[in-house]
Protein backbone atom coordinates (compact mmCIF):
# COMPACT_ATOMS: atom_id res chain seq x y z
CA UNK A 1 0.00 0.00 0.00
CA UNK A 2 1.59 3.09 -0.69
CA UNK A 3 0.36 6.99 -0.03
CA UNK A 4 -1.39 6.66 3.06
CA UNK A 5 -1.84 9.38 4.83
CA UNK A 6 -4.77 10.64 7.34
CA UNK A 7 -5.24 13.21 9.92
CA UNK A 8 -5.44 11.31 13.17
CA UNK A 9 -8.60 12.22 15.44
CA UNK A 10 -8.22 11.35 18.57
CA UNK A 11 -11.58 11.85 20.62
CA UNK A 12 -11.61 11.98 24.28
CA UNK A 13 -11.86 8.25 25.96
CA UNK A 14 -8.58 7.13 23.67
CA UNK A 15 -6.35 9.64 24.77
CA UNK A 16 -7.34 9.91 27.98
CA UNK A 17 -8.34 7.00 29.00
CA UNK A 18 -6.87 4.31 26.82
CA UNK A 19 -3.96 5.51 25.73
CA UNK A 20 -2.83 1.46 25.39
CA UNK A 21 -5.22 1.45 22.65
CA UNK A 22 -3.86 4.36 20.37
CA UNK A 23 -0.47 3.43 20.73
CA UNK A 24 -1.13 0.09 19.75
CA UNK A 25 -3.20 1.03 16.78
CA UNK A 26 -0.42 3.46 15.65
CA UNK A 27 1.77 0.53 15.98
CA UNK A 28 -0.43 -1.61 13.89
CA UNK A 29 -1.29 1.08 10.98
CA UNK A 30 2.43 1.38 10.44
CA UNK A 31 3.10 -1.74 9.75
CA UNK A 32 0.56 -1.72 7.65
CA UNK A 33 2.10 1.31 5.78
CA UNK A 34 -0.64 3.89 7.38
CA UNK A 35 0.71 7.12 8.28
CA UNK A 36 -1.43 9.66 10.36
CA UNK A 37 -0.75 12.87 11.70
CA UNK A 38 -2.37 14.00 14.88
CA UNK A 39 -4.96 16.71 14.25
CA UNK A 40 -3.85 19.46 16.72
CA UNK A 41 -6.38 22.02 18.27
CA UNK A 42 -9.23 19.70 17.95
CA UNK A 43 -11.47 20.00 20.68
CA UNK A 44 -14.70 17.15 21.80
CA UNK A 45 -16.15 15.74 18.30
CA UNK A 46 -18.60 16.37 19.85
CA UNK A 47 -20.62 12.81 21.21
CA UNK A 48 -23.61 11.97 19.17
CA UNK A 49 -26.63 11.65 21.72
CA UNK A 50 -25.67 14.06 24.21
CA UNK A 51 -24.79 17.04 22.38
CA UNK A 52 -27.57 16.89 19.84
CA UNK A 53 -30.15 16.49 22.74
CA UNK A 54 -28.35 19.33 24.10
CA UNK A 55 -27.91 21.83 21.17
CA UNK A 56 -28.19 20.56 17.60
CA UNK A 57 -26.85 23.66 15.70
CA UNK A 58 -23.97 23.50 18.77
CA UNK A 59 -23.35 20.20 17.91
CA UNK A 60 -22.97 21.05 14.01
CA UNK A 61 -20.80 23.60 14.48
CA UNK A 62 -18.15 22.50 17.38
CA UNK A 63 -17.95 19.08 14.76
CA UNK A 64 -17.60 21.78 11.29
CA UNK A 65 -14.43 23.36 13.31
CA UNK A 66 -12.95 20.11 14.06
CA UNK A 67 -13.50 19.17 9.97
CA UNK A 68 -12.59 22.61 9.33
CA UNK A 69 -9.00 22.20 10.46
CA UNK A 70 -8.91 18.44 8.36
CA UNK A 71 -9.66 20.57 5.45
CA UNK A 72 -7.15 23.12 6.12
CA UNK A 73 -4.17 19.77 6.30
CA UNK A 74 -5.84 18.47 3.17
CA UNK A 75 -6.35 15.28 4.28
CA UNK A 76 -9.04 12.38 5.31
CA UNK A 77 -10.09 12.47 8.50
CA UNK A 78 -9.39 8.68 10.47
CA UNK A 79 -10.96 8.17 13.94
CA UNK A 80 -10.22 5.01 16.42
CA UNK A 81 -13.56 5.69 17.92
CA UNK A 82 -17.37 5.01 16.45
CA UNK A 83 -18.65 7.80 18.07
CA UNK A 84 -16.40 10.88 16.92
CA UNK A 85 -16.97 9.07 13.52
CA UNK A 86 -21.00 9.15 13.48
CA UNK A 87 -20.59 12.35 14.58
CA UNK A 88 -17.93 13.45 12.63
CA UNK A 89 -19.27 11.90 8.93
CA UNK A 90 -22.59 12.58 9.65
CA UNK A 91 -22.11 16.31 10.06
CA UNK A 92 -19.81 16.54 7.08
CA UNK A 93 -22.60 14.48 5.05
CA UNK A 94 -25.37 16.93 6.51
CA UNK A 95 -23.41 19.83 5.75
CA UNK A 96 -21.86 19.01 1.84
CA UNK A 97 -25.82 18.07 0.92
CA UNK A 98 -27.55 20.99 3.06
CA UNK A 99 -26.60 24.51 2.10
CA UNK A 100 -28.77 26.48 4.20
CA UNK A 101 -27.04 25.07 7.72
CA UNK A 102 -23.54 24.91 5.92
CA UNK A 103 -23.98 28.80 5.44
CA UNK A 104 -25.47 29.01 8.98
CA UNK A 105 -22.07 27.07 10.07
CA UNK A 106 -20.00 29.03 7.98
CA UNK A 107 -21.46 32.18 9.60
CA UNK A 108 -20.38 31.00 13.13
CA UNK A 109 -16.83 30.13 12.67
CA UNK A 110 -16.07 32.94 10.88
CA UNK A 111 -15.89 34.37 14.57
CA UNK A 112 -12.57 32.50 14.46
CA UNK A 113 -11.36 32.80 10.96
CA UNK A 114 -11.99 29.17 10.00
CA UNK A 115 -14.28 27.77 7.01
CA UNK A 116 -16.13 24.36 6.25
CA UNK A 117 -16.14 23.78 2.40
CA UNK A 118 -16.73 20.07 2.50
CA UNK A 119 -14.11 18.68 0.59
CA UNK A 120 -12.52 15.70 2.65
CA UNK A 121 -14.02 12.61 4.09
CA UNK A 122 -13.77 10.89 7.19
CA UNK A 123 -12.75 7.38 7.74
CA UNK A 124 -13.26 4.84 10.39
CA UNK A 125 -10.24 2.40 11.61
CA UNK A 126 -13.20 -0.17 10.61
CA UNK A 127 -13.25 1.14 6.68
CA UNK A 128 -9.34 1.98 6.59
CA UNK A 129 -8.70 -2.26 7.54
CA UNK A 130 -11.33 -3.77 5.61
CA UNK A 131 -11.78 -1.88 2.80
CA UNK A 132 -8.84 0.42 2.08
CA UNK A 133 -6.23 -2.17 2.82
CA UNK A 134 -8.70 -5.37 2.79
CA UNK A 135 -8.66 -9.02 4.57
CA UNK A 136 -5.97 -10.49 1.79
CA UNK A 137 -3.35 -7.34 2.87
CA UNK A 138 -3.50 -8.22 6.30
CA UNK A 139 -3.12 -12.08 6.05
CA UNK A 140 0.30 -10.93 4.61
CA UNK A 141 1.56 -9.53 7.77
CA UNK A 142 0.43 -12.24 9.95
CA UNK A 143 3.00 -14.22 11.74
CA UNK A 144 1.47 -15.86 14.58
CA UNK A 145 -2.03 -17.37 13.42
CA UNK A 146 -4.43 -17.07 16.34
CA UNK A 147 -5.15 -20.87 16.42
CA UNK A 148 -7.96 -21.60 18.52
CA UNK A 149 -8.67 -18.64 20.08
CA UNK A 150 -12.67 -18.55 20.39
CA UNK A 151 -13.59 -14.57 19.61
CA UNK A 152 -16.78 -12.92 19.83
CA UNK A 153 -17.61 -9.64 18.12
CA UNK A 154 -19.38 -6.65 19.92
CA UNK A 155 -19.34 -4.29 16.93
CA UNK A 156 -21.75 -1.71 18.63
CA UNK A 157 -24.35 0.58 17.53
CA UNK A 158 -22.70 4.24 16.18
CA UNK A 159 -20.64 1.89 13.24
CA UNK A 160 -23.57 0.97 11.57
CA UNK A 161 -24.06 4.12 9.21
CA UNK A 162 -20.44 3.67 8.26
CA UNK A 163 -21.25 0.05 7.75
CA UNK A 164 -23.47 1.28 4.65
CA UNK A 165 -20.86 1.95 2.66
CA UNK A 166 -18.68 -1.46 2.61
CA UNK A 167 -20.55 -4.02 4.50
CA UNK A 168 -24.62 -4.85 5.08
CA UNK A 169 -25.62 -3.00 8.79
CA UNK A 170 -28.46 -5.55 9.43
CA UNK A 171 -25.44 -8.57 9.04
CA UNK A 172 -22.35 -6.85 9.16
CA UNK A 173 -19.58 -9.58 7.85
CA UNK A 174 -16.65 -6.85 7.65
CA UNK A 175 -15.43 -7.56 11.11
CA UNK A 176 -15.75 -11.18 11.14
CA UNK A 177 -13.88 -11.51 7.83
CA UNK A 178 -10.77 -9.64 10.12
CA UNK A 179 -10.99 -12.05 12.86
CA UNK A 180 -10.93 -15.36 10.47
CA UNK A 181 -8.01 -13.53 8.13
CA UNK A 182 -5.69 -13.21 11.52
CA UNK A 183 -6.88 -17.07 12.54
CA UNK A 184 -8.85 -16.82 15.02
CA UNK A 185 -12.17 -18.48 15.56
CA UNK A 186 -15.92 -16.34 15.04
CA UNK A 187 -17.98 -17.47 17.90
CA UNK A 188 -22.07 -15.99 17.46
CA UNK A 189 -23.70 -15.39 20.65
CA UNK A 190 -27.47 -14.73 21.58
CA UNK A 191 -27.17 -10.77 22.30
CA UNK A 192 -24.45 -9.91 19.53
CA UNK A 193 -26.21 -7.16 18.54
CA UNK A 194 -27.55 -5.53 21.46
CA UNK A 195 -26.70 -2.09 22.49
CA UNK A 196 -23.59 -2.00 25.25
CA UNK A 197 -26.23 0.71 27.20
CA UNK A 198 -23.20 3.14 27.70
CA UNK A 199 -25.50 5.97 27.56
CA UNK A 200 -27.99 4.29 29.91
CA UNK A 201 -26.10 4.39 32.52
CA UNK A 202 -27.06 8.49 33.13
CA UNK A 203 -30.90 7.56 33.46
CA UNK A 204 -31.33 4.01 34.96
CA UNK A 205 -27.97 2.54 35.92
CA UNK A 206 -28.96 -0.47 37.16
CA UNK A 207 -30.76 -1.22 33.86
CA UNK A 208 -27.24 -0.51 31.72
CA UNK A 209 -25.70 -2.61 33.96
CA UNK A 210 -28.46 -5.66 33.94
CA UNK A 211 -28.29 -4.86 29.82
CA UNK A 212 -24.04 -5.65 29.85
CA UNK A 213 -24.96 -8.73 32.35
CA UNK A 214 -27.32 -10.23 29.66
CA UNK A 215 -24.56 -10.18 26.83
CA UNK A 216 -21.90 -11.19 29.52
CA UNK A 217 -24.11 -14.14 30.09
CA UNK A 218 -24.59 -15.30 26.45
CA UNK A 219 -21.12 -14.45 26.06
CA UNK A 220 -20.10 -16.82 28.53
CA UNK A 221 -22.62 -19.44 27.43
CA UNK A 222 -20.46 -19.21 24.12
CA UNK A 223 -17.43 -20.14 25.60
CA UNK A 224 -15.49 -17.46 24.24
CA UNK A 225 -12.18 -16.21 25.03
CA UNK A 226 -12.29 -12.87 24.34
CA UNK A 227 -14.57 -9.72 23.01
CA UNK A 228 -13.48 -7.64 20.80
CA UNK A 229 -14.92 -3.55 20.35
CA UNK A 230 -14.23 -1.66 17.81
CA UNK A 231 -15.05 1.38 19.78
CA UNK A 232 -13.41 2.71 23.54
CA UNK A 233 -16.89 3.23 24.61
CA UNK A 234 -18.27 -0.33 24.24
CA UNK A 235 -14.48 -1.49 25.10
CA UNK A 236 -14.64 0.46 28.77
CA UNK A 237 -18.68 -0.63 29.22
CA UNK A 238 -17.25 -4.36 28.71
CA UNK A 239 -14.19 -3.97 30.52
CA UNK A 240 -14.61 -1.55 33.25
CA UNK A 241 -18.24 -2.64 33.37
CA UNK A 242 -17.56 -5.76 33.85
CA UNK A 243 -15.54 -5.50 37.00
CA UNK A 244 -19.00 -3.31 38.13
CA UNK A 245 -21.39 -6.22 37.29
CA UNK A 246 -19.21 -8.33 39.36
CA UNK A 247 -19.47 -6.66 42.24
CA UNK A 248 -22.50 -5.09 42.18
CA UNK A 249 -24.46 -8.09 41.12
CA UNK A 250 -22.01 -10.42 42.54
CA UNK A 251 -21.14 -12.16 39.40
CA UNK A 252 -17.81 -13.59 38.97
CA UNK A 253 -17.44 -13.42 34.50
CA UNK A 254 -13.96 -14.00 33.35
CA UNK A 255 -14.04 -12.21 29.80
CA UNK A 256 -10.84 -10.67 28.59
CA UNK A 257 -12.27 -7.83 26.44
CA UNK A 258 -9.76 -6.74 23.68
CA UNK A 259 -10.07 -3.31 20.90
CA UNK A 260 -9.28 -5.09 17.29
CA UNK A 261 -5.75 -3.80 16.64
CA UNK A 262 -5.08 -5.33 20.00
CA UNK A 263 -5.78 -8.84 18.70
CA UNK A 264 -4.63 -7.67 15.27
CA UNK A 265 -0.67 -6.70 17.24
CA UNK A 266 -0.54 -10.15 19.13
CA UNK A 267 -1.27 -11.97 15.04
CA UNK A 268 1.27 -9.64 13.85
CA UNK A 269 3.77 -11.44 16.26
CA UNK A 270 3.89 -8.22 18.69
CA UNK A 271 4.18 -9.01 22.80
CA UNK A 272 0.94 -8.67 24.73
CA UNK A 273 3.30 -5.85 26.18
CA UNK A 274 3.19 -4.05 23.37
CA UNK A 275 -0.62 -4.69 22.65
CA UNK A 276 -1.00 -3.14 25.81
CA UNK A 277 -3.01 -6.12 27.62
CA UNK A 278 -1.47 -5.11 30.77
CA UNK A 279 -3.76 -1.90 31.10
CA UNK A 280 -6.91 -3.99 31.20
CA UNK A 281 -9.22 -4.54 34.59
CA UNK A 282 -10.25 -7.67 33.14
CA UNK A 283 -7.73 -9.53 33.59
CA UNK A 284 -6.34 -11.07 29.79
CA UNK A 285 -4.35 -14.14 31.09
CA UNK A 286 -6.64 -16.36 29.41
CA UNK A 287 -5.91 -15.14 25.68
CA UNK A 288 -2.17 -15.29 26.48
CA UNK A 289 -2.58 -19.42 27.77
CA UNK A 290 -4.67 -19.65 24.72
CA UNK A 291 -2.07 -18.45 22.05
CA UNK A 292 1.06 -20.01 24.70
CA UNK A 293 2.82 -16.77 24.43
CA UNK B 1 -55.91 7.62 6.53
CA UNK B 2 -55.06 10.38 8.36
CA UNK B 3 -55.69 11.71 11.93
CA UNK B 4 -53.83 14.59 12.09
CA UNK B 5 -53.47 15.99 16.21
CA UNK B 6 -55.35 12.64 17.81
CA UNK B 7 -53.93 11.22 20.45
CA UNK B 8 -54.22 8.29 22.44
CA UNK B 9 -54.51 9.05 26.35
CA UNK B 10 -55.46 7.14 29.20
CA UNK B 11 -57.83 8.01 32.14
CA UNK B 12 -56.46 6.19 35.77
CA UNK B 13 -59.66 7.57 37.19
CA UNK B 14 -62.01 5.68 34.42
CA UNK B 15 -60.05 2.39 34.16
CA UNK B 16 -61.16 -0.50 36.17
CA UNK B 17 -58.19 -2.85 35.32
CA UNK B 18 -60.21 -5.25 33.10
CA UNK B 19 -57.73 -6.17 30.63
CA UNK B 20 -59.80 -5.53 27.52
CA UNK B 21 -57.12 -3.25 25.75
CA UNK B 22 -54.24 -5.66 26.00
CA UNK B 23 -56.21 -8.44 24.77
CA UNK B 24 -57.47 -6.49 21.84
CA UNK B 25 -54.08 -5.04 21.48
CA UNK B 26 -52.68 -8.81 20.98
CA UNK B 27 -55.23 -9.93 18.53
CA UNK B 28 -54.94 -6.88 16.15
CA UNK B 29 -52.93 -9.03 13.84
CA UNK B 30 -54.75 -12.33 12.75
CA UNK B 31 -51.89 -14.23 14.80
CA UNK B 32 -51.10 -13.61 18.36
CA UNK B 33 -48.65 -10.73 18.41
CA UNK B 34 -46.84 -8.99 21.28
CA UNK B 35 -48.94 -6.10 23.14
CA UNK B 36 -47.82 -2.87 22.22
CA UNK B 37 -49.77 -1.29 25.51
CA UNK B 38 -49.24 -2.84 29.13
CA UNK B 39 -51.21 -3.04 31.99
CA UNK B 40 -49.99 -3.08 35.93
CA UNK B 41 -52.51 -3.69 38.37
CA UNK B 42 -52.24 -1.55 41.52
CA UNK B 43 -52.44 -3.01 45.16
CA UNK B 44 -54.92 -1.33 46.22
CA UNK B 45 -56.65 -2.19 42.76
CA UNK B 46 -56.24 0.87 40.51
CA UNK B 47 -54.14 0.10 37.35
CA UNK B 48 -51.94 1.89 34.92
CA UNK B 49 -51.72 1.58 30.99
CA UNK B 50 -48.16 1.97 29.19
CA UNK B 51 -47.99 2.67 25.49
CA UNK B 52 -46.14 4.80 23.46
CA UNK B 53 -47.16 8.58 23.95
CA UNK B 54 -46.19 9.62 20.38
CA UNK B 55 -43.87 12.26 22.10
CA UNK B 56 -43.28 15.68 20.01
CA UNK B 57 -39.55 15.27 20.02
CA UNK B 58 -39.08 11.86 20.95
CA UNK B 59 -35.70 10.70 23.01
CA UNK B 60 -36.35 6.96 21.16
CA UNK B 61 -36.16 8.80 17.49
CA UNK B 62 -33.16 10.38 18.62
CA UNK B 63 -31.22 7.90 20.09
CA UNK B 64 -31.70 5.37 17.58
CA UNK B 65 -28.27 4.82 15.94
CA UNK B 66 -29.61 3.38 12.57
CA UNK B 67 -32.24 5.89 12.35
CA UNK B 68 -35.22 3.12 12.00
CA UNK B 69 -37.82 5.17 14.06
CA UNK B 70 -39.62 7.45 11.57
CA UNK B 71 -42.97 9.33 11.42
CA UNK B 72 -45.44 7.53 9.70
CA UNK B 73 -47.86 10.04 7.86
CA UNK B 74 -50.28 8.25 7.15
CA UNK B 75 -50.26 6.37 10.53
CA UNK B 76 -49.42 9.68 11.99
CA UNK B 77 -47.62 7.81 15.38
CA UNK B 78 -43.63 6.83 15.01
CA UNK B 79 -42.88 3.38 13.75
CA UNK B 80 -39.60 1.05 13.72
CA UNK B 81 -38.63 -0.72 10.60
CA UNK B 82 -37.55 -3.57 11.54
CA UNK B 83 -35.22 -4.21 8.41
CA UNK B 84 -32.76 -1.53 9.92
CA UNK B 85 -33.14 -1.85 13.78
CA UNK B 86 -30.36 -3.59 15.18
CA UNK B 87 -32.32 -4.83 17.96
CA UNK B 88 -29.77 -2.83 20.43
CA UNK B 89 -32.85 -1.77 22.59
CA UNK B 90 -31.41 1.87 23.10
CA UNK B 91 -34.77 3.24 22.55
CA UNK B 92 -36.77 0.83 24.92
CA UNK B 93 -33.82 1.97 27.69
CA UNK B 94 -34.50 5.80 27.24
CA UNK B 95 -38.08 5.64 26.53
CA UNK B 96 -39.58 7.78 29.91
CA UNK B 97 -42.40 6.22 29.97
CA UNK B 98 -41.84 2.31 28.88
CA UNK B 99 -43.52 2.85 25.56
CA UNK B 100 -40.89 1.03 23.73
CA UNK B 101 -40.96 -2.97 24.25
CA UNK B 102 -38.32 -5.81 23.51
CA UNK B 103 -40.20 -8.86 22.35
CA UNK B 104 -38.00 -11.68 23.22
CA UNK B 105 -40.12 -14.41 21.12
CA UNK B 106 -40.05 -12.38 17.94
CA UNK B 107 -36.64 -10.81 18.68
CA UNK B 108 -38.23 -7.45 17.63
CA UNK B 109 -38.92 -4.20 18.70
CA UNK B 110 -42.61 -3.47 19.85
CA UNK B 111 -44.02 0.04 19.97
CA UNK B 112 -47.77 1.24 19.53
CA UNK B 113 -48.70 2.35 15.97
CA UNK B 114 -52.16 3.37 16.49
CA UNK B 115 -53.12 0.36 14.78
CA UNK B 116 -52.89 2.78 11.44
CA UNK B 117 -55.03 4.94 12.79
CA UNK B 118 -57.97 3.23 14.65
CA UNK B 119 -56.69 2.03 17.66
CA UNK B 120 -58.50 -1.33 18.75
CA UNK B 121 -58.13 -0.71 21.79
CA UNK B 122 -60.12 2.41 22.51
CA UNK B 123 -62.83 0.56 20.86
CA UNK B 124 -62.99 -2.65 23.19
CA UNK B 125 -62.42 -0.10 26.60
CA UNK B 126 -66.36 0.07 28.14
CA UNK B 127 -65.50 2.60 30.43
CA UNK B 128 -63.81 5.43 28.20
CA UNK B 129 -60.35 5.49 29.98
CA UNK B 130 -58.83 5.20 26.80
CA UNK B 131 -59.79 7.89 24.34
CA UNK B 132 -58.46 8.93 20.39
CA UNK B 133 -59.43 12.22 20.39
CA UNK B 134 -58.38 15.61 18.48
CA UNK B 135 -60.20 17.76 20.89
CA UNK B 136 -57.60 20.91 22.66
CA UNK B 137 -58.48 19.07 25.99
CA UNK B 138 -56.84 15.86 24.44
CA UNK B 139 -53.41 17.69 23.81
CA UNK B 140 -53.34 18.84 27.05
CA UNK B 141 -54.37 16.38 29.36
CA UNK B 142 -51.88 14.43 27.76
CA UNK B 143 -49.11 17.19 28.01
CA UNK B 144 -49.77 17.51 31.48
CA UNK B 145 -49.43 14.05 32.07
CA UNK B 146 -45.86 13.88 30.75
CA UNK B 147 -45.43 17.23 32.45
CA UNK B 148 -46.03 15.40 35.78
CA UNK B 149 -42.88 12.62 35.42
CA UNK B 150 -40.82 15.02 33.98
CA UNK B 151 -41.40 18.34 35.23
CA UNK B 152 -37.95 18.83 36.15
CA UNK B 153 -36.52 17.58 32.78
CA UNK B 154 -38.70 20.41 31.08
CA UNK B 155 -36.87 23.37 32.87
CA UNK B 156 -34.23 22.99 30.43
CA UNK B 157 -36.52 23.63 27.82
CA UNK B 158 -35.22 20.61 25.42
CA UNK B 159 -38.77 18.74 25.72
CA UNK B 160 -41.40 21.81 25.26
CA UNK B 161 -43.68 20.05 28.17
CA UNK B 162 -45.53 22.36 30.09
CA UNK B 163 -44.94 22.18 33.91
CA UNK B 164 -48.44 22.72 35.55
CA UNK B 165 -49.90 19.76 37.42
CA UNK B 166 -53.51 17.47 36.43
CA UNK B 167 -55.40 16.78 38.70
CA UNK B 168 -55.85 13.14 39.30
CA UNK B 169 -53.69 12.06 37.01
CA UNK B 170 -50.56 11.24 39.16
CA UNK B 171 -51.66 7.53 38.82
CA UNK B 172 -50.23 7.24 35.85
CA UNK B 173 -46.65 7.25 36.59
CA UNK B 174 -45.66 4.51 38.21
CA UNK B 175 -42.47 4.55 40.68
CA UNK B 176 -40.51 3.02 37.66
CA UNK B 177 -41.82 5.84 35.23
CA UNK B 178 -41.05 8.38 38.19
CA UNK B 179 -37.57 6.98 38.40
CA UNK B 180 -36.71 7.16 34.61
CA UNK B 181 -38.04 10.32 34.09
CA UNK B 182 -35.72 11.28 37.26
CA UNK B 183 -32.87 9.61 35.01
CA UNK B 184 -33.70 11.16 32.05
CA UNK B 185 -34.11 14.69 33.76
CA UNK B 186 -30.26 13.37 35.22
CA UNK B 187 -29.34 12.77 31.50
CA UNK B 188 -30.38 15.95 30.20
CA UNK B 189 -28.60 17.72 33.19
CA UNK B 190 -25.78 15.80 31.64
CA UNK B 191 -26.24 16.46 27.95
CA UNK B 192 -26.12 20.63 28.79
CA UNK B 193 -23.36 19.95 31.33
CA UNK B 194 -21.20 18.01 28.52
CA UNK B 195 -22.04 20.88 25.73
CA UNK B 196 -21.06 23.27 28.13
CA UNK B 197 -17.71 21.39 29.07
CA UNK B 198 -17.32 20.95 25.53
CA UNK B 199 -17.59 24.53 25.18
CA UNK B 200 -15.35 25.65 28.31
CA UNK B 201 -12.82 23.75 27.83
CA UNK B 202 -12.88 22.39 24.42
CA UNK B 203 -13.22 19.19 26.90
CA UNK B 204 -11.35 16.37 25.96
CA UNK B 205 -12.22 14.35 28.82
CA UNK B 206 -9.67 15.23 31.84
CA UNK B 207 -5.97 13.84 31.85
CA UNK B 208 -5.07 12.50 34.85
CA UNK B 209 -1.17 12.63 35.55
CA UNK B 210 -0.46 8.93 35.27
CA UNK B 211 -2.40 9.20 32.07
CA UNK B 212 -0.11 11.73 31.01
CA UNK B 213 2.89 10.40 32.27
CA UNK B 214 1.48 6.76 30.68
CA UNK B 215 1.80 8.52 27.38
CA UNK B 216 4.89 10.13 27.84
CA UNK B 217 6.64 6.64 28.07
CA UNK B 218 4.72 5.25 25.06
CA UNK B 219 5.92 8.46 23.33
CA UNK B 220 2.24 9.79 22.10
CA UNK B 221 1.82 13.39 20.71
CA UNK B 222 0.89 15.89 23.95
CA UNK B 223 -2.52 17.42 23.38
CA UNK B 224 -3.24 20.72 23.01
CA UNK B 225 -6.44 22.23 24.11
CA UNK B 226 -7.92 24.88 21.71
CA UNK B 227 -9.59 26.79 24.93
CA UNK B 228 -9.35 30.88 23.42
CA UNK B 229 -10.79 29.85 19.90
CA UNK B 230 -13.84 27.63 21.62
CA UNK B 231 -14.84 30.30 23.89
CA UNK B 232 -15.41 32.73 21.36
CA UNK B 233 -17.15 30.11 19.19
CA UNK B 234 -19.61 29.40 21.99
CA UNK B 235 -20.17 32.18 22.74
CA UNK B 236 -20.93 33.25 19.21
CA UNK B 237 -23.71 30.30 19.50
CA UNK B 238 -25.17 31.93 22.80
CA UNK B 239 -24.29 28.48 24.64
CA UNK B 240 -24.63 29.97 28.34
CA UNK B 241 -23.06 28.55 31.53
CA UNK B 242 -25.59 25.81 32.97
CA UNK B 243 -27.31 26.86 36.10
CA UNK B 244 -27.61 23.49 38.44
CA UNK B 245 -30.25 23.22 40.22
Amino acid sequence: MNNLHYSLFLGCFIPARLPHIESITLKVLNILGVQTTNLENASCCPDPVSSTFANRFAWHALAARNLSLAEFEKRDLLTFCSGCNLTLSSVNKELKENIELRNSVNDSLSSIDRNYSGDINVRSILWLLYSKIGVSEIKKHVKRPLKNLRVGIHLGCHIREDLEEYDDPSNPQSMRELVSAIGAENVSYKSESLCCASFARFIHESKSLSQVDEKLFDMQNAQIDCLITICPTCFLQYDVGQLEVNIKLKKNYNIPVLYYTQLLGLAMGLTPQEVGLNFHRIKTKRVIEKLNI
Amino acid sequence: MSNTGKTLTFDPKLCNGCGDCEKACETRNETISPKSIRMVKNDDGSALVYFCLQCDQPLCKAICSTDSIKFNESYQSYTISDNTCIRCRSCSLICPYDGVFYDNKENKMIKCDLCGGSPRCVKVCKLGALTFNVSELTSSVKRNRIAIGLSNASKSGLLNITTHKAEGDIGFFTNSVFNKSEGVRKFLDYCHGNLFTVSESAALAPMSESISNRRKTMGLCQIKRPKDEIRILTNKLGLGKVVKK
